[in-house]
């Protein structure tokens, strides 16, 4: 029953951990021979000792003549009635970069935005947010990617300027009966596609076109021919026993991750009173976060998912009573799967991540057979934010080479970069006689475009989306803008000869076409953020003569021999836009645990057989990539993240990883993201990854307790008998402390927590942690306050991953308060392990003696120095900079403080209100980000709030709770759905 | 009229000054008779509160051309007594009422017949000011000559007498120096900077007619040539680039450390090397007294580092506390409003000064002066950039809104006796040690406050009468998290 955990392979077959070898202790000597050399070696005398003594008195005289710096205090001229100096403001808004949508709050201190937080008014991501979605609020301050004017040709324009160029150039093209092409990414305002439209009718000669990296082409085309609309239905993972999922990361990276998190989570969790779970079976070949949390994970290589799901539509079609067609692979994963599904009929949810049509009909197939259209999918409010077709951006850069195209306006795209024959494009472009782009900031397209007239960041825009149908939501502007920009639905009007902003546009839009009602509706909509209009789910008519050319065609693809390169978005990066977020390239993969790179994903054995091994490089195509050995990883298969590699993109993202869209090619009507006639073979490099996988390894004691569902039903203390045992044998010398007001604690359950890694990058922005770089980070330097701990356990090919995310414990026993020799770190009266800052002498004792490793050390001084050239070494780039927690010095050590700004701000409203203090008003920033809720934080001394119930939960226990700490954090046991407690 | 047509003495300037000709201005008409005078004051006095001549509707309508439409009868009843005329239902006094809101115009029965004709008068015969334009180029270093502007240096100073009278310097109420002591009037500079500025004060103008009734007083009795002005003209350009002095204080303590460490030195070279005193106890002693002087020194120093207890340095604007909140009684929350609901009490915008300075134009003790840098501000677009005097370090955080609403603490505990201060000063150290001792001390409001509620064993404890009262350390005020972090 015992279950081994491990961290990395390394770990698991005993192997010594490769390190820097100038780091290393010589042999022959200990650590004391050393610095006695290093003494010996510098010459120190009494003379040396009387100058210190001389040094220190001249200090002191020097300290007595000095004098304070005059501060100002400048009031406003005129104050806005809004803005409260010392008092921070949230507007609700939208966030949605070109593919994914998030409703959210922003939170503006003395007109400055400084973070995001989730808008729970929206029924679509229902506050929850994710890592990038966090990370959006530094961009806005990227001084050294953000265009600060119009440029033509490269120098500094007026706007007035480019627009006379510009409307001449499109009259005369379309006067030519020459075509202007609007390049956009997926539109989902529905003022800005109304705008187009009537700028369309303004210009007869322009024409838009939708072109997205990396899009959903497959299922659009697939719904197309099946249900005769080309829309993305809503997957209803709430309403499903049973889920089956081939290749879609449906909590990371797809589609709609947010959203289908927050529903995913309904029937996984345990801490409601319906005893259920759900069973979730994925079939990847990378590991994702989804395959993490599934109950049973099945690794293939991508050429097999045709087969299987044939295997499983034929299944199903014998047990409906119809006659089987073709077969695929048989295996006992798939009749098992098929039996299981076949029981919950209509109650579960098959889907493909699969760019292919083909795969994507037969998957529309299976959930018709199991009745699951018009239950778990719904056709009603189909998902808008993926509406690119990659035929479109193919047939556009045949007509460029043509010559057939008169003008190019590119919005949000950047196809220079991602589209994967580059040259075609750069040719096109050439002969394109205008070319203009809206980009805000500096990307590899512009360097072929004439006119570039920089937008706003959306934090700066006016805007509206409708992710959704019948769901909309409104962006507003938090901040004017900071450079002279202009929104690109300005430009437009600005063109067409109109007068008004976008701003009067949209609201005269919404309040005559969307709300239908008058001027005060369109304010209170504007405050809530979101308007939504509810419609019953609806199933549409599948239409079978689809099926069979689909079929067809899959039977004939055979499992491939050779490697198979996958092409993957990774959480941090996505499709590659936020590249230049020093924040997500040092947020550490949730699975692999490395950041400041992407690399070539390997499984042990396919490591073998290339004969690579970590730290070697791969060579794919000319590519030379980092090899990653990964546990789980198919076998003759290689994952790389796209998205890095960028040449011009700012300075954090410029000549970080390596650029893998050309990997990517156009087949069938759609974008492949498997390549397998790519050329692998070992490369000549040395390459090294920064990795936090083995920062603070916990030594194999019982940190992850885990169970299976039939365990948990009959005793739901299952996994966790230690903790009662535990729990009798704390008994103490000591009086005990006794929290006479409130008693902060935290209960997180592990078998909600998806490890998606918002809660890192919302901490870091609420806490000003400072990014310390690729080389700091491989000293294990990293400053996060919270970090995500990924467990394997089993078998090295296939093995069970366990997320478990871990802070400071705030002990109520704490080994670190013991030990700091000037008290810098003590408990306070509400449980709280505090840290003052200007205490801290650094001896680091604390960091020694915490058993968790949560303590982190700030080896340099990480703000204002050049050395550290990220987000904290400009003025403004640290007005994102939280004004209510102090920016740590050199020397002192930091840790998780529990959000104790937000437990202060809280309290105090709660006092000048004259009443209780409410459960769950205080809300960390790791547990407002989680889409997931997987993080509870509330007062223990209260006896109903949700933390306390969670405490007395079976399934509650604390990490190393033998050590007698007395953490404040309680974990909840991992439940599977699955037979036996075995990896 | 041109100062150098004027020009009594001092030939040796006239070349120079006939190159300054470039510089033009031109001079109020000055044949305004007494009666006219009488007028404009008694108008500026009683009237401004609510009209206008030529600048448009304020409380009540614009003047300019009243006498045209009205009969002088009429007006000097209106005047004196409006709601006898609006009571008797005089057809143009009812209009003029209804006209404006119904607000009734203030009665002046304390005016004499003539006193209200001579504001009549003066508003019939106001016409607007001409172009008045006088331009010092201040960035034109050599626009004055050196003789000129030593001329007029001599004259602020009080060097060389005024030709018509006039017994005391410039200098004595307009300060050429920092300094820490309250002088309500200008500064020498401040009136550089306003007299240089382009839309600023005409200085040929406000010395030939005070604006105010500080400066009538004090300028009564000065008939300052043109001539004069203009070379007191030149001087303050030139010292509006030079600048003032800043006020040195003595290194007192510096000097006390540089002579106990030539002591010490010299009785160690005596002890080791000359040997001139027998007693060794001297050195010893010597040495001791010397190291212990340092060791304090660099204590208190050190300790003092940063903090400013007794800070009251000089405000660009000359305000006084006193005046406000104490004579005038205005509320602290009435400007420093946020203090009930935000960490920052607030300094005041501009507009809130506005508030009240639209109509109070005339302070009681600096004239016209202070008040006009608010609309000056104002008008300029640049916020006035006071000093700040409460600095605590950025590792604290400090909420007012927790003091002052939550904890009901008045803002005279940590701020002083504000309402007395003419110069504002931080009065208490703001140091650690004060800080924790008032927490050590305070008690919360315990039973009042409904948050403390689910403090449920201090309740017990209060109710056993094991404590008699809850103090602010009793709920964690001296958690250091509760300031730092």
């Amino acid at each position: 029953m015992e279950k081994k955990y491990w961290r990395s392979p390394e770990e698991l077959t005993n192997q010594a951990i490769i390190s820097n070898e100038e780091d290393l202790i010589p042999e022959g000597k200990n650590l004391l021979d050393i610095i006695d050399e290093e003494i010996a070696q510098k010459p120190s005398s009494r003379r040396n000792f009387l100058k210190f003594c001389g040094f220190s008195f001249a200090t002191a005289a020097i300290a007595s003549s000095c004098e304070n710096p005059v501060k100002k205090a400048i009031p406003y001229l005129n104050k806005p009635e809004e803005v409260t100096p010392g008092m921070a403001s949230h507007y609700a808004s939208t966030y949605f970069d070109g593919s994914e949508y998030n409703s959210i709050l922003v939170k503006v201190r003395d007109g400055r935005p400084i973070k995001i937080e989730g808008n729970t008014l929206s029924s679509v991501t229902r506050g929850g947010t994710t890592a990038r979605v966090q990370a959006s609020v530094l961009s806005l301050y990227d001084g050294s990617a953000r265009h600060t004017t119009p440029l033509k040709e490269g120098n500094p324009a007026s706007w007035s300027g480019v627009d006379g160029e510009i409307t001449a150039s499109i009259r005369e093209i379309t006067a030519a009966a020459g075509t202007i092409v609007l390049l956009t990414s997926n539109i989902i305002s529905p003022a800005t596609k109304k705008l187009i439209e009537e700028f369309k009718i303004t210009f007869p000669g322009v024409k838009q076109l939708t072109y997205d990296p990396v899009s959903a082409s497959g299922i659009l085309m697939a719904n197309r021919d099946c249900y005769g609309q080309a829309v993305i239905p809503d997957y209803l993972f709430d309403k499903a026993e049973v889920i089956a999922s081939f290749g879609a990361d449906f909590l990371g990276t797809w589609l709609s991750p947010a959203e289908y998190t927050s529903r995913y989570i309904k029937t996984r969790t345990l801490t409601n009173d319906e005893k259920k779970l759900s069973y979730h079976i994925q079939f990847e070949s990378g590991l994702s976060i989804t395959g993490s949390k599934a109950d049973k994970r099945v690794a293939i290589k991508p050429s097999e998912e045709a087969g299987l799901l044939l295997q499983l539509f034929s299944e199903l079609s014998v047990k409906s009573g119809q006659t089987s067609v073709a077969s695929g692979i048989p295996v006992e994963a798939i009749s098992e799967l098929a039996g299981k599904l076949w029981a919950v009929k209509g109650k579960s949810l098959v889907v493909s991540g699969s760019n292919n049509p083909n795969i994507q009909i037969l998957v529309n197939a299976i959930n018709n057979l199991l009745e699951n259209n018009g239950s778990t999918i719904d056709f009603t409010a189909p998902l808008l934010t993926k509406q690119a077709m990659d035929s479109e951006m193919e047939e556009l850069v045949s007509q460029m080479n043509a010559g057939t195209i008169g003008g190019l306006i590119l919005w949000n795209v950047n196809p220079a970069f991602d589209y994967y024959n580059p040259k075609a494009f750069i040719s096109g472009i050439k002969k394109v006689k205008l070319t203009a782009s809206f980009s805000p900031v500096v990307d590899e397209t512009q360097e072929y475009v004439k006119f570039v007239l920089p937008g706003h960041h959306f934090l700066e825009s006016w805007d509206d989306a409708e992710p959704r149908r019948g769901f909309y939501s409104l962006s507003q502007p938090t901040i004017r803008p900071i450079f002279n920009t202009r929104q690109p639905q300005d430009s437009l009007l600005k063109w067409m000869g109109r007068d008004g902003d976008y701003y009067t546009y949209l609201k005269s839009f919404w309040i005559s076409d969307i709300l239908k009602s008058n001027e005060q509706t369109w304010k209170t909509t504007l405050q809530a953020g979101v308007y939504e209009t509810a419609a019953a789910i609806s199933s549409v008519a599948f239409n079978t003569q689809a099926l069979i050319p689909a079929t067809e065609a899959l039977a004939a693809v055979k499992k491939s021999e050779s490697i198979e390169v996958i092409l993957y978005q990774n959480i941090p990066m996505g499709n590659g836009m936020h590249t230049n977020n020093p924040w997500l390239m040092e947020l550490p993969d949730p699975i692999s645990k490395v950041c400041w790179d992407n690399y070539a994903s390997l499984s042990p054995e396919s490591a073998a057989e290339l004969g690579v091994e970590a730290g070697n490089t791969l060579n794919v195509n000319g590519i030379e990539l980092p090899v990653f050995i990964q546990p789980g990883q198919a076998t003759g298969t290689i994952s790389v993240a796209l998205g890095y590699g960028h040449t011009n993109f700012g300075k954090v993202a410029t000549g970080i990883g390596l650029n893998v869209y050309p990997l990517t090619f156009f087949e069938g009507g759609t974008r492949g993201f498997v390549n397998s006639a790519a050329k692998v073979e070992k490369g000549g490099g040395e390459y090294k990854l920064a990795s936090s996988q083995m920062h603070g390894s916990m030594e194999g004691r019982p940190i992850v307790r885990e169970t299976v569902l039939g365990s948990y039903l009959e005793s739901p203390d299952s996994g966790n008998e230690l903790h009662a045992e535990f729990e009798k044998k704390h008994v103490t010398l000591y009086k005990e402390t006794e929290y006479k007001g409130h008693h902060w604690a935290m209960a997180i359950d592990l078998n909600t927590c998806i490890g998606c890694s918002a809660c890192v990058i919302a901490c870091q922005a609420e806490n000003n942690i400072p990014v310390v770089g690729k080389d700091e980070v491989m000293k294990t330097r990293a400053m996060h306050w919270i970090r995500i701990d990924r467990y394997y356990a089993g078998d090295n090919n296939n093995p069970e991953v366990v997320f478990q995310p871990l802070m400071c414990q705030h002990c109520d026993n704490a080994p670190c308060e013991n030990v700091c020799p000037v008290s810098a770190t003590n408990h306070s009266s509400e449980g709280l392990n505090q840290m003052s800052y200007n205490r801290c002498i650094g001896t680091k004792y604390c960091i020694n003696n915490c058993p968790y490793k949560v303590r982190r050390f700030n080896w340099f001084r990480y703000a204002t120095n050049d050395k550290f050239d990220y987000n904290m070494n400009s003025d403004l780039s640290r007005m994102v900079l939280n004004p209510d927690v102090t920016v740590r010095e050199r020397g002192v050590v930091e840790k998780c403080s529990f959000c104790v700004q937000r437990i202060q701000e809280k309290k105090l409203l709660a006092k000048t209100e004259n009443r209780p203090l409410g459960d769950g008003e205080i809300i960390p920033a790791c547990g407002q980000a989680c889409p997931a809720k997987a993080i509870v934080f509330g007062d223990l001394n209260d006896p109903q709030s949700e933390v306390s119930r969670l405490f007395k939960d079976p399934r509650n226990y604390h990490l190393l709770e033998e050590l007698h700490t007395l953490p404040s954090v309680g974990y909840l046991t991992l439940v599977r759905n699955k037979e036996e407690n075995k990896a | 009229m041109n100062p150098t047509a004027s020009n009594s003495g001092f030939r040796p300037a006239g070349v120079l000054l006939a190159a300054l000709l470039t510089i033009v201005f031109f001079i109020a008409d000055t044949g305004s008779t007494n009666a006219q005078n009488e007028g404009k004051q008694l108008f500026e006095k009683n009237c401004t509160v609510c009209h206008k001549i030529g600048g448009g509707k304020l409380v009540g309508p614009e003047l300019m051309g009243v006498t045209q439409r009205r009969e002088k009868d009429w007006l000097l009843k209106f005047i004196k007594n409006s709601k006898e005329l609006i009571d008797a239902g005089d057809p143009i006094a009812v209009k003029v009422y209804e006209e404006n809101n119904k607000i009734p115009m203030l009665t002046f029965t304390q005016l004499s017949d003539n006193e209200i004709n001579s504001i009549i008068d003066y508003i019939d015969k106001w016409e607007p000011e001409k172009e008045k334009v006088f331009t010092v180029d201040v960035n034109k270093k050599d626009g004055f000559s050196h003789t000129e502007i030593l001329r007029g240096e001599r004259l602020f100073f009080g060097l060389i007498p005024f030709e018509k009278g006039g017994t005391t310097a410039c200098v004595s109420c307009h300060n050429t120096i920092t300094n820490d002591t309250l002088n309500w009037n200008p500064s020498a500079r401040e009136l550089a900077m306003a007299f240089m500025e382009k839309d600023g004060m005409n200085m040929y103008k406000s010395m030939g007619e005070p604006t105010s009734d500080v400066m009538r007083k004090t300028h009564g009795e000065y008939k300052l040539t043109d001539q004069e002005v203009f070379y007191i003209a030149a001087f303050l350009s030139e010292f509006n680039q030079t600048g003032e002095k800043p006020h040195k204080t003595f290194p007192n303590k510096l000097m006390l450390f540089i002579l106990f460490a030539v002591l010490m030195t010299l009785a160690l070279v005596d002890l080791i090397f000359t040997k001139l005193i027998k007693y060794k106890v001297v050195h010893l002693v010597v040495i001791l007294a010397g190291l212990g002087v340092h060791f304090n020194l660099a204590v208190v120093e050190a300790q003092s580092l940063s903090r400013t207890q007794g800070y009251a340095p000089d405000q660009p604007i000359k305000f006084s506390h006193k005046v406000h909140a104490g004579d005038n009684k205005t509320d602290c929350r009435y400007c420093h409003s946020f203090a009930d609901f935000s960490k920052s009490a607030g300094m005041p915008s501009n507009n809130v000064c506005l508030n009240c300075h639209k109509v109070v134009l005339s302070g009681r003790n600096s004239g016209k002066f202070e008040i006009n840098k608010i609309h000056r501000a104002a008008k300029s677009g640049k916020p006035v950039e006071w000093i700040r005097i409460h600095n605590l370090p950025e590792h604290v955080f400090f909420s007012h809104a927790q003091h002052a609403n939550a904890g009901k603490i008045a803002c005279e505990t940590c701020h002083g006796a504000v309402a007395e201060m003419n110069i504002m000063k931080q009065v208490e150290d703001l140091s650690m040690g004060w800080c924790i001792n008032c927490h050590r001390s305070t008690k919360v409001n315990f039973k009042d406050n409904q948050y403390y509620s689910t403090y449920l064993k201090l309740h017990e404890e209060l109710k056993s009468g094991k404590i008699d009262s809850v103090t602010v350390e009793k709920i964690g005020g001296l958690d250091c998290m509760k300031c730092h972090y």
